[in-house]
């Protein structure tokens, strides 16, 4: 696909650092709120998910990738999806464990 | 002067996009092998949420924000090592790698006191059999602790070993040989073991309620 360096630029990463540097203090901050035990999980578990997929897009160019490498990565991450919440739906639901 | 070709490629962009493409796959793997370590967590967390209430506030938050900020600009020197090794600019190559490297290793330092601060404090993922019968304990909650940070570390360990051989490879390298595919390849890597720490954070070190 790519003849030259798939690399970010290095102004384009050092973006893509000070974003994840800013979004951990976000992280940690939230973690000093008052709120219900489910929501600190949604929220530092969404943070963590945005800063993963900063990492993948900029530090790991998997845009720039052919195809059946993204499709590989993506398919990865829906198995991943699959064995969680079906684990979740057991232990919460289905009394398992 | 284009990258060097090897068997069976027809030109270094197809060359590069196979070892892009076999990486993924090996890091796909690694999804699932983390995601089971996950799912252990996740299963514990939600049947007994009073253990990270409990236990939880006994890390140390500060020293966990102060190693994910060291493993972030470690991936940020780890894509200039990379964007280097294609321009095949060789001093700043190796300065990339290095500081990407003395970044890991401070890494594995602050977990290493870390770690045995824990042992000093009897904070040890030991069978309780005293406790048997009572619900699972402190040693159930370092169990977890232990086994999610320490695969994470090893990995840490191996990357480490990956940039080492990368750095004395571009030393001894003339500027104009170096190739970019493998630097690219490590970089992957350690960028996957950085996201990896990025959910271990939050799971583990802002699971118990944060009191100033």
């Amino acid at each position: 696909m790519n003849h030259e360096s798939p690399a970010p630029t290095i102004a384009a990463a050092f973006l893509a650092l000070l974003a994840l540097l800013a979004l951990t203090a976000t992280t940690v901050a939230l973690a000093f709120l008052e709120l219900p035990p489910a929501v600190h999980v949604a929220l530092a578990m969404s943070i963590a998910a945005i800063k993963a997929g900063l990492v993948v897009a900029v530090f790991m160019h998997l845009m720039r990738e052919a195809p059946a490498t993204r499709l590989v990565a993506l398919v990865s991450v829906i198995l991943l999806s699959i064995l969680m919440l079906l684990v979740v739906v057991d232990v919460r639901h289905l009394g398992g464990g | 002067m284009p990258e060097a070709v090897r068997e069976p490629f027809a030109d270094p962009a197809h060359q590069r996009d196979a070892v892009a493409l076999g990486m993924w796959a090996f890091l796909g793997q690694e999804v699932l092998f983390f995601g089971v370590l996950f799912v252990f967590y996740t299963s514990l967390r939600v049947r007994h949420p009073e253990l990270f209430a409990a236990f939880a506030p006994r890390l140390d938050w500060r020293l966990a924000t102060v190693m994910t900020v060291a493993l972030l600009i470690s991936s940020f020197t780890m894509a200039l090592a990379v964007r280097f090794a294609f321009t095949r600019a060789r001093r700043s190559l190796v300065l990339a790698l290095s500081t990407t490297m003395i970044l890991g290793a401070a890494f594995l330092a602050l977990k290493g006191w870390e770690y045995a601060h824990h042992f000093e404090h009897g904070e040890t993922p030991q069978i309780d059999l005293a406790g048997l019968g009572r619900g699972p304990g402190l040693a159930t909650f370092f169990g977890v602790y232990f086994v999610l940070t320490g695969f994470h570390a090893l990995h840490v360990l191996g990357g480490l070993g990956a940039l080492g051989w990368l750095a004395v490879a571009a030393w001894r390298t003339p500027a104009s040989d170096l190739r970019g595919s493998p630097v690219m390849a490590v970089g992957l890597y350690w960028h996957f073991v950085d996201i990896v720490w990025l959910f271990l954070f939050p799971a583990l070190y802002l699971a118990g309620r944060l009191a100033p």
